[in-house]
């Protein structure tokens, strides 16, 4: 173990005294269970190029900290020593509206990024219903996509440009301004969703959207899954306007009080040009009228879509991605195993997320979840579930083919291994 | 040439029909697109992942490197054997293995034609979308290569954004896929391969996206003058939030090249034109277009052509897509460049790389990719008058740091190959460039595939400008689609 | 730039130099695509022609048969942005080689044959009177069933039917003679399908032209100058510069695709000959394929109707060498009841290509597989072309794959759908 007092008086040469976190703070930093012994809140990619190195030459292992909005997602951490926080890197560095390009320190929250850019009518195509308190760094190392995914892509297809400190402490550049660039490999591909085990990615650039001239919601109930992932196949077919899509499940749906316990609740954006808009609603409601869908008047789909980054506590959380088509049969077969879960998918990235309280479900729901997702060729991601489940199991699931390069790759940008230690795939 | 080990050893591996070895068959295999040149050992055409791994080890065994070569149209030297050895054509592997309309996915062999993907899921009223204009020749494993692009990236993405997964054969000579279908545990190792030109893996699998074809397309040509009211319409269209599924530009001494090729009605007394398409729900492909309408017309467009028969869309397309090939017919030779500047800044640079080619004497045709500010300036000579080569590669490297001044890049969508890996420290770090490196160790601990590509530092081709040099006087004209 | 030397037996380096090696062509290279390679590609014979024109390499057996294995469709020359004209670039690189000490035998003998034999309207005849037997017997049947041989023989050509034999005046108009015009009746048309030529008499007759076949023209020489041949090519390109010119005629008529491309391009043959130049020009201008012509007149629209399911392979050298795909298609559309389906890449190569079908049989027979897959796809009962050459191979193709169904020149289809012909 590192002896406390000169770590935090090392830490301090680096980033000063007022931006280390007091012990009565520490808690806050807390990754499954274990408290770190210090948080720092550097402000330049230079100082967290230094505490990297520190950490290396002291063998003291670092947990960047972002917003903490997804902090519960990964394995147990090997050690954790040190949480770097980005709450002081959260300067926007370049916003040309005219190139539709922005660049942003990585510890900008999400929210704040969005208003700023919203004055120039644009934004950064992350998903609409993210948190606001979660920041760029973060959802680039998570990769995170949700309701929008199926138009947006995921952070990967519209970050073009990346400044990301290694695990040894080199400052690098990845990509550029430029939306098209092939010059050198595209390393912004190996950071994004990397989860802080590569490097502390400082700064971003993205490719931004303007914003939709108009948009409008519905919302529908189904009696099935299947119904539902149809009616939005089929709209989505069309070319309709379809912006987010959320399919709930009847648990889900009355947990946000959409009343209706026996039913599938449908909830969908439609965003682009009023015309476009209009249409899109028009053909969805006959649509839906010929189909036996209801549809509900007079309902935001906004809080549905964003359950896909809801969390209790308490609870066991699994995100699993199948192809399109099997995305109502993998809800259907969840709800089976454990009838209490709530269940928010969007069949278009055939992307299912299942949460259920771990007091309320039978001890092997997890493991039946699991088999019945290998079943479906569909892969899971456990995001949440009790700490010692996560001693026994590797939350990323059967490790994938291409194992030994990831081993290589971690060897390769974190030598001396500080950086999140053992919390992803195989406990890297 | 006497057959060598190596020689049987692939024979016996692939069989002897498909491995070359005699000079003349060698000597096609030399070249691509480019003016580069570099002669292979031996040519192997394996027909599954099996004999590809299979072939790489033998080469690894035998201490050569292995180059991967799709149809050979590549723009950056990708497919050329700097350093001999082994050509690994893929043009036997090119079965569509699996079309999911439903789940909107494809699984193709690396040699299949691009455009032949589209043509296998039409019926479906699906269509694969990256198009490079090399696209009814080009296959699925160079543009995974090269991250290619085409002129509808603009709205839909390079091919990074249309690739799931890959099976790829490692340089120890093994089988490993990829991403997939699904998300996938674990670093983007697809993200990874894709765009890196061959030097990581060979690519024996892909699993592609496919996306619906759009309800409504319209094409625009608006014709322009002058080339600087062209390009401030084109920036202005960005700026104004107006985003075409493409938004193409050519400039006169294009269009002269061009039109006797296609007769596709490229007016070519006008300074410029932008070719413009706008696509989605009608109403919504009708809005932008008004929009792009207003936006040339406020930049004194001279003619907007619009509602154009799908026969005049074919040929204004075929007319972009063969123009660089068409140059052919203007000058003995050309040397383009692929430089990218941010959208804004298209007007000065293009106003400077056209001063600059008129302060050295030289015309200059564009024909580029205007909405992504990806600039394709070709610049004519004759490689017969004496000292002309040095000449045009100064030129190339000041249009070059035009580019980079203006916060931009070295290539857009060609690669860096062994040409442009003296500007890769321009743009990046030695740090950056240490990171990439790191990256390739990851891979591989030998230099096994492509060696003298991509790095300024690796040997390979020899000092860069020497080479082009040589490659110039000798071949004459270069060609780039 | 007109190529100047006297014999153009080599390629002109500027025809050479105009390759950017883009390779826009290789997907329109059928033996590229059946292969996979590029030493069977246009890009790369380009660079193996290149390379022999320098002297960079010598023409080894290898070379060679790279060379032989190219079918000189031409596809790749329409499609190519440059404007490289390979068929001009093949032709003389041939010649360079059959003029050269190491031409191969086979070269030599194809060249004697063609000269002694389709250039020799005599020796042609006993030829063809053989072959005629050699159907009619059933000797052909029961050959095409041997194993091993079978294959090879299968792409001889057919010999069955009246011969057309006639010349001089061939039809007048009912009414007022709208054109005068010359038919080339050439080497193997008139005994392989002598009804194409009395349909296209009696079309031509109908849609008030007067025909005449001059009595004293010979072989056009397309296959002479695809050979390498040049000298025999120009030989009698020149005899029938004089022939046709002298008729005095509005327009020379062809309905042989490769001869009319062969035609079209006499200027260019010639364009080193200083005393026939002007002459090969003029009469360039003159000669029409029998679609093309029709559809310029423009053709009365048939009141009769053809109660068939027709698809149209495009002859290449109609279609790529001659640039014409519409017009036969315009023909067939006017036809009442006649449905038009078209298969998949109908400008593809059949693989018969002039002598090709029987110099490289496995290539062929794989092309003309394809082919039969492509045209099986149309369920077309009718299979329409423009050429001899392709009428021969698909009438093969038929055989070969027990398919029903039957091959035409799409002017007998038109004859067909006037009314008392």
């Amino acid at each position: 173990m590192v002896e406390q007092a000169t770590l935090t008086s090392d830490l301090e040469a680096i980033v000063g005294t007022t931006d280390i976190a007091a012990q009565d703070e520490l808690a806050s930093f807390t990754v499954d269970g274990v408290t770190p012994s210090a948080a720092v809140h550097p402000e330049n990619a230079e100082q967290v190029a230094d505490l990297i190195r520190l950490a290396n030459d002291r063998s003291v292992t670092i947990i960047p900290w972002g917003g903490g909005t997804e902090m519960h997602i990964g394995n147990l951490p090997s050690r954790y020593d040190v949480a770097l926080n980005t709450v002081r890197l959260a300067r926007m560095i370049e916003h040309e509206p005219a190139n539709l390009t922005a660049t942003c320190e990585a510890g900008m929250t999400i929210g704040s990024l969005q208003d700023s850019l919203a004055k120039a009518g644009q934004t950064a195509p992350f998903d609409p219903h993210v948190p606001r308190d979660a920041t760029v760094g973060g959802l680039l190392a998570t990769n995170a996509s949700g309701a929008a995914r199926h138009f947006y892509g995921t952070p990967r297809d519209f970050t073009i440009g990346m400044r990301l400190v290694t695990g040894d402490g080199l400052v690098t550049k990845a990509g550029g301004k430029v939306v098209k660039n092939v010059a050198g490999y595209d390393m912004c591909k190996l950071y994004i969703g990397s989860r802080g085990t590569l490097g502390v990615i400082t700064e971003a650039t993205f490719k931004l959207a303007p914003l939709p001239a108009a948009s409008s919601d519905l919302a529908f109930r189904s009696r099935t899954a299947r119904d539902a992932s149809s009616f939005v196949m089929e709209i989505h077919g069309r070319g309709l306007s379809l912006r987010s899509v959320a399919l709930l499940n009847a648990a889900a749906a009355d947990s946000a009080s959409r009343r209706d316990s026996k039913t599938y609740f449908l909830a969908i954006q439609f965003a682009g040009t009023t015309a476009g808009v209009k249409r899109s609603l028009n053909e969805a409601r006959s649509l839906a009228s010929e189909s036996s869908l209801k549809l509900v008047p007079d309902l935001d789909s906004g809080d549905a879509c964003a359950s896909f980054f809801e969390r209790g506590e308490g609870e066991t959380i699994v995100r699993c991605s199948t192809i399109s088509a099997e995305t109502p049969s993998l809800m259907e077969a969840i709800e089976e195993i454990a009838p209490s879960a709530q269940i928010v998918a969007t069949p278009l990235a055939g992307i299912v997320r299942a949460r259920w309280t771990n007091t309320e479900v039978g001890p092997d729901s997890l493991a039946k979840v699991r088999e019945c997702a290998r079943r479906l060729d569909a892969s899971l991601l456990i995001e949440d579930c009790p700490p010692d489940e996560k001693g026994r199991t590797d939350v990323f699931g059967p490790r994938p083919p291409s194992l030994p390069l990831l081993w290589q790759m971690k060897q390769q940008f974190d030598p001396g291994n500080v950086l999140s230690p053992g919390r992803y795939v195989d406990r890297i | 040439m006497a057959k060598t080990q190596i020689i049987s050893d692939l024979q016996s591996a692939i069989g002897k029909k498909w491995v070359l070895y005699a000079p003349e068959d060698l000597l096609v295999y030399e070249y691509d697109a480019t003016i580069e040149r570099g002669l292979p050992e031996a040519v192997v055409l394996p027909n599954s992942a099996e004999q590809v791994a299979a072939s790489v080890r033998i080469a690894r065994r035998h201490n050569v490197p292995v180059t991967a070569r799709g149809a050979g149209t590549g723009l950056s030297g990708g497919a050329i054997p700097c350093e001999g050895g082994v050509v690994l054509v893929t043009s036997r592997l090119n079965r569509i293995l699996e079309v999911d309309a439903e789940n909107r996915i494809a699984v193709v062999e690396p040699g299949v034609i691009n455009l032949d993907i589209s043509r296998a899921v039409d019926p479906h009223g699906l269509y694969y979308a990256p198009d490079p204009s090399s696209q009814k020749v080009c296959t699925i494993g160079g543009n995974v290569a090269e991250n290619s692009g085409g002129p509808h990236c603009l709205r839909y993405g390079m091919t990074t954004n249309h690739v799931l997964g890959l099976e790829i054969v490692t340089a120890e000579g093994e089988i490993v896929s990829l991403g997939g279908k699904t998300d996938t545990a674990g670093y983007d190792l697809t993200g990874i391969v894709v765009g890196s030109e061959g030097t990581l893996a060979i690519v024996t699998k892909v699993i592609v996206r496919l996306l619906h074809k759009p309800e409504s397309t319209i094409t625009i040509l608006a014709i322009f003058d002058e080339v600087d009211e062209a390009s401030q319409a084109a920036s202005a269209m960005i700026a104004g939030g107006v985003l075409p599924a493409a938004l193409e530009m050519m400039d006169k001494n294009t269009m002269e090249a061009v039109e006797p090729f296609i007769n596709a009605g490229y007016p070519p007394d006008a300074g410029a034109v932008l070719l413009i398409e706008v696509e989605g729900l009608e109403e919504d492909a009708r809005e932008q277009s008004e929009q792009v309408q207003a936006v040339c017309k406020e930049l004194s467009a001279r003619e907007i052509r619009i509602g154009l028969s799908p026969e005049d869309r074919e040929r204004l397309w075929a007319g972009r897509k063969g123009a660089l090939g068409a140059l052919g017919r203007l000058t003995p030779s050309y040397y383009i460049l692929d430089g990218v500047v941010p959208r804004t800044r298209l007007p000065e640079v293009l106003r400077g790389i056209y001063d600059a080619c008129d302060r050295h004497g030289f015309r200059v045709a564009n024909v580029f990719h205007a909405g992504d500010g990806n600039l394709h300036p070709n610049v004519m000579f004759d490689e017969r008058e004496p000292g002309v080569t040095e000449r045009v590669l100064k030129l190339g490297e000041e249009i070059m740091r035009l580019c980079v001044d203006a916060d931009g890049s070295i290539t857009g969508e060609h690669g860096v190959g062994s040409e442009k890996r003296s500007y890769m420290s321009w743009i990046f770090s030695e740090d950056d460039m240490t990171a990439m490196k790191r990256l390739k160790l990851a891979f591989s601990a030998t230099d096994g595939f492509n060696p003298g590509k991509v790095f300024p530092t690796s040997k390979g081709c020899g000092e860069v400008s020497s080479r082009m040099k040589a490659a110039i006087a000798k071949v004459g004209p270069d060609a780039y689609v | 730039m007109p190529d100047t030397s006297p014999i153009p037996i080599v390629p002109s380096s500027s025809d050479l130099a105009q390759c950017v090696r883009c390779g826009l062509c290789l997907q329109s290279c059928p033996t590229y695509v059946q292969t996979g390679l590029e030493t069977e590609s246009p890009r790369g014979r380009l660079y193996l022609m290149k390379a022999l024109a320098e002297g960079e390499i010598e023409p080894t057996a290898n070379v060679i048969g790279h060379m032989d294995q190219c079918l000189q469709c031409r596809n790749c020359e329409a499609v190519c942005p440059s404007g490289v004209p390979f068929g001009r670039i093949m032709e003389r690189t041939r010649a360079g080689i059959l003029e050269g000490n190491s031409s191969p035998f086979s070269w030599r003998l194809r060249s004697l044959f063609l000269r002694h034999v389709i250039a020799q309207p005599k020796a042609l005849s006993i030829f063809a009177a053989v072959f005629r037997l050699y159907g009619r017997t059933g000797l052909r049947t029961l050959v095409e069933r041997i194993p091993g041989i079978g294959e090879r023989a299968l792409l001889a050509p057919t010999m069955e039917g009246r011969p057309f034999t006639k010349s001089g005046l061939l039809a007048r108009p009912d009414g007022e003679v709208r054109q005068r015009v010359a038919l080339l009746t050439g080497c193997i048309m008139p005994h392989a399908f002598g009804r194409v030529h009395r349909a296209t008499v009696r079309v031509l007759a109908r849609n008030g032209c007067e025909v005449e076949a001059p009595p004293d023209q010979v072989c056009c020489g397309a296959l002479h100058a695809h050979n390498g041949d040049l000298n025999t090519a120009m030989d009698l390109a020149r005899r029938n510069i004089d022939v046709f010119l002298g008729a005095g005629v509005d327009a020379v008529i062809v309905n042989s695709a490769g001869c009319g491309a062969a035609m079209k391009e006499y200027d260019e043959l010639l364009a080193g000959d200083s005393e026939y130049r002007d002459a090969a020009k003029r009469f360039s201008t003159l000669v029409k394929d029998i679609s093309e012509f029709l559809v310029d007149l423009p053709f009365k629209v048939p009141s009769g109707q053809v109660q068939a399911t027709v698809t149209y392979q495009d002859s290449c050298h109609l279609a790529h060498a001659q640039r014409i795909t519409s017009a036969p298609r315009e023909i067939l559309r006017s036809i009442a009841s006649l449905t038009l389906v078209e298969m998949d890449r109908p400008d593809g190569c059949c693989g018969s290509a002039g002598v090709y079908s029987l110099t490289q049989p496995k290539m062929s027979i794989e092309l003309l597989d394809e082919k039969m897959r492509a045209v099986s796809d149309t369920k077309a009962s009718v299979i329409a072309t423009s050429n001899p050459g392709c009428m021969s191979q698909l009438e093969s193709g038929l055989r070969r794959h027990g398919a029903p169904g039957e091959v035409v020149h799409v002017v007998e289809l038109l004859d067909r759908a006037y009314p008392d012909r």
